[in-house]
Parts: C-alpha cells; structure tokens; sequence
C-alpha cells in the first residue's frame, strides 16, 4: 500500500503520543526518557522532537531535556473555546464560590480524568490549588463522581470495571464511590468527603445535556474545617442544585 | 508526502511532514473559528483533501478531533493533554525562561523579563549565558526605565504624552531623551529598541514590550551583552526579530 494510501498517519500519532508524555509532575524530560515512556525507537524519537522544536511545540531546557513550548497553550484554549458551557457556567460558579468561601469546578471526562473545563475560586481562601486544565482521576474526584452519578448505574458499572483497574487508589476508593452513588440516588448531589484529599470536602452534581446525558461534573469544595459534609449537604446542595437546573436549562450546543 | 513550498523551506530530512501538518490542523481552530470541515482545513492549510482527510482521521481515532453534525470537527479535551495541562499551571516568568536561556545563550549575555516599578524596571525574570562579562543583575534586580533598554521599550510602548511622565524627572532622562528618540524612531519601524550603550557603556540591549489585552504594555522582555560579544548587527538582524516574534507569541498565546 502506498504511503498515501494509509488510513492512520502512524508519524502523527506518535508525535501526538510524546507530547503526551508531558505532565505537571514531569514538565522536562530528555529524549532517552521519552524513547522509554514511549516504546519508541530512539532515532524516531529524535527526529519527532527534532520536529516539534522546529515547530515550537517543544523546547530545549537545561541543555539535554524537552518541554512543551508556548504555542500548545494556544492549541488547549481552541479546545476549551469549542464549549461554550465553560464560558456560560463561569459566572453562576463565580456566584457559588464566592457565596460560600469555596471552590467551584466544572469538568468533563477524558478517558479516565476529569479535565476542568471551567474553575472560579473565592478569594483568600483555603482551596485546592487546580486550574482550568487539570486533569482529576474519574474515580476519587467529587467531579468524577458528580458525572458518574448521572449515568444508568449499568453505564456506570462499564466505566468502573474498565478503569478501576488503572487506579491505584480504587481498592480504598471503591465504597466510598459505591455510599455516594446510593446517596445521589436519594440527594440529587454526591459528598466527597476527604476521598480525593484529606482534609477537604466537596459537594458534586451531574450537569446533563439535552439528551438527558450527563456532560459534565459540576462540583462546589473547601476546606474540611470550614466546610464540613452538614454545611455542604444543608447549606450548598440546594444552590448548586439551582444552579445546575439552570444551565441545564439554558444549554448551549458545542459549537458545530 | 509531497511536501508543500512552506514545508520545503524548512531545514533538515530529519522532519517530519505528516506530524508538522497534523499539528498545524490543531492549530487551524481557535475561539472565532470552534470547528471546521475537512475541505476548509485543506484550504486553509493548502494541502490535498485526501492527506487531510487522513490526518483528520488519525486524530479522530486518537480522540484528538471530534466530529459534530455534518461532519465539522472540533478539537477535544484530549488537546489538553499535549501540553497545556502541564504549561498552564506554570508562573509566566517560568514559562518564559527557556526562551530567554535560549536567546543569552546565543548573544553571549543575558536576558530577561522585567515589570515597571515606579521609574524603574524590575527584573521578573533573568537568564545569563556562561559567559563572564554580563551585567551584575538578577530576578529583583532595577533599571532605570530612563536610560535601559528594558524601560525604553516600555516607553516606547505607552502613548507619546506619557512618557516623560513615565521616565520621571532627572538629568539622566534629559541626557538620554536624544538617544531614546533615535531609538523610538527605528522601533516604529522594527518593533524592537536597541539601547546602545547608554545605561552602560560598552553593553547593548534590545528589548521588546508584551501587550496585553488592554493594548498596554505588561512587562517587556530583554536581551543584551557587551560589545565584545554582540554586534549591533546581530542585535537588528537576529536578536530583535527574535525578541519581536517571542513577544507575538506570548500575546497571542498566553
């Protein structure tokens, strides 16, 4: 098959692959720790990097290692630009935060993350330190759980089995997601109470597209000692409730 | 692949085309533009529809694209994942610095990143090369804005009936407003200055403002050595393009 003939441009999808290798934990790595993250040729490494840093999408740092370059910033805003929710949810999360001395948070799913798509914090204020682009595991997240609690617990079942096992956290985490899933059953809301760190709390609801579908976990958290499960469950639940209702209902459609 | 006349130009066999055009199809999106059809990428990217179509189905596959109705494509979260998550939680002065180790190393100096503090710019961030000879200054280090590269961009930058305002009263201001003048001329021309020597003699500076969204200037950045290390000719030929293109890409990026 000639070249062109191809379906899946391998070149692409593993340049795409060592970009991905680039984390907030691991902002700089040289080119023989990609060729080992990556299974890759060494060779081929190089000439991919080679092309990234023509490209500006990489950049040398400290003489032997790599790190993403500026103009990836400008490709992340283009993706979170084609959601409008994010934009549209910003000012009632701005409301929420500011009201209860809290967190605010929306995300979406990207395999087994949560990605915040939106962030609005209070002031002066104890929170954890995410922003727009964090990415949270599906699995011990109040955003991860807020989303999970507004699927048919058989979707939800599928998800679990496939990345429960990608979890190292999920033996632990296990029945404190199973007690919040029966919970939003009853509440309409799940509590992530020190699950996703010690110390601090949040409240999660899903946000549903107009077919019904959960799109998003929208959630409302701070710390254990100013906002303990009672403040959360009396005192936030039904604003955030209102306030997902509200973009619920004035959803907007991802830009087509 | 057949590469195209921009492609061609750039240097070295060792690219690779299909990973350069991929990125390139993530780039085509942005706020104004959230989604596009396949036919309008090619346009956009003068490239056969058939090796779009593939690169568009690469990423489709990886779940890099998304397709909406009648089949426009959309960048998905999984973007965020090539980098940004990494880069947007990082301090601007930390974003920045590898740019700025890059550009020292080159000249032989220094480089750096400074905010305007009363009459003075303070240094935000600064990078040396390992050469001997650069000025003694560092992160927190101040320049006078009127007689430093770094403060003349920022003058040049800000609107004429704010500048003297700006640059404060002193005799050192009224030695260097003729020389700042020159220099203010060839920036409406370059979009970079060049101090030649006027904060220290014998040491060349060129240095740019980053605007922000305001249309103000946010801090500018900066890049010199001495005279015995950089020619004027490098500073105009390669160092303020350099500078000028760095300060266009964080405006338009950060």
């Amino acid at each position: 098959m000639a070249e062109d003939d191809r379906p899946f441009v391998t070149a692409l999808a593993r340049g795409l692959e060592i970009l991905s290798c680039f984390s907030l934990s691991r902002p700089e790595i040289g080119g023989t720790q990609l060729a080992a993250m990556t299974g890759l040729p060494q060779p081929t490494v190089w000439r991919l990097c080679h092309t990234m840093v023509q490209l500006g999408f990489l950049v040398s740092v400290n003489g032997d290692k790599l790190r993403p370059g500026i103009p990836v910033l400008k490709l992340g805003r283009a993706a979170l630009a084609s959601i409008p929710m994010a934009e549209a949810a910003r000012e009632p999360m701005q409301g929420l935060a500011d009201r209860f001395g809290a967190a605010s948070g929306l995300g979406a799913r990207d395999g087994n993350r949560m990605v915040f798509v939106q962030r609005c914090i209070c002031e002066a204020t104890l929170v954890m330190n995410l922003r727009v682009g964090a990415r949270l595991p599906l699995l011990s997240s109040a955003v991860g759980w807020g989303l999970l609690a507004g699927l048919e617990p058989a979707e939800r079942d599928v998800l679990l089995a496939e990345y429960g096992p990608t979890d190292p956290r999920w033996p632990e985490v296990r029945p404190h997601l199973e007690a919040a899933m029966e919970g939003a059953v009853r509440d309409g809301f799940i509590l992530n109470v020190g699950v996703f760190h010690p110390g601090y709390n949040a409240i999660g609801v899903p946000l549903r597209g107009p077919d019904g579908r959960p799109a998003f976990g929208l959630t409302c958290a701070g710390s254990a000692s100013t906002h303990s499960a009672e403040f959360l469950r009396a005192n936030v639940a039904p604003v955030l409730l209102q306030v997902a209702r509200d973009l619920e209902q004035g959803w907007i459609p991802n830009c087509e | 692949m057949v590469q195209t006349a921009a492609e061609a130009a750039l240097p070295g066999r060792q690219f690779v085309t299909a990973l350069a055009r991929g990125l390139k199809i993530l780039g085509c999106f942005h706020s104004a533009r959230p989604s596009l059809s396949v036919t309008e990428i090619a346009v956009a990217l003068g490239l056969p529809q058939p090796t779009a179509w593939r690169l568009c189905q690469t990423m489709l596959s990886l779940g890099y694209l998304m397709a909406g109705d009648a089949g426009r494509l959309r960048p998905a979260l999984a973007v965020l994942r090539l980098g940004y998550a990494t880069l947007s939680e990082f301090p601007l002065a930390e974003l920045i610095r590898p740019y700025l180790q890059d550009l020292a190393d080159e000249v032989g100096g220094a480089a750096g990143m400074a905010v305007r503090d009363g009459f003075d710019m303070r240094f935000v961030q600064r990078c040396e090369s390992a050469s001997q000879l650069v000025l003694n200054l560092r992160i927190g280090s101040r320049v006078p804005i009127a007689t430093s590269a770094t403060g003349w961009a920022l003058l040049a930058s800000l609107p004429a009936a704010e500048r003297d305002a700006a640059a404060g009263v002193s005799t050192a201001w009224d030695a260097a407003r003729p020389q700042f003048r020159a220099a203010l001329a060839a920036f409406e021309h370059d979009g970079f200055i060049i101090n030649p020597g006027v904060l220290h003699p014998g040491y060349r500076t060129v240095a740019v403002p980053v605007m922000g969204a305001d249309g103000r200037p946010s801090f500018t950045l900066n890049c010199g050595a001495a005279a015995s290390a950089v020619s004027a000719e490098q500073l105009q030929c390669e160092i303020g393009p350099r500078l000028r293109a760095l300060a266009a890409l964080i405006a338009a990026s950060v």
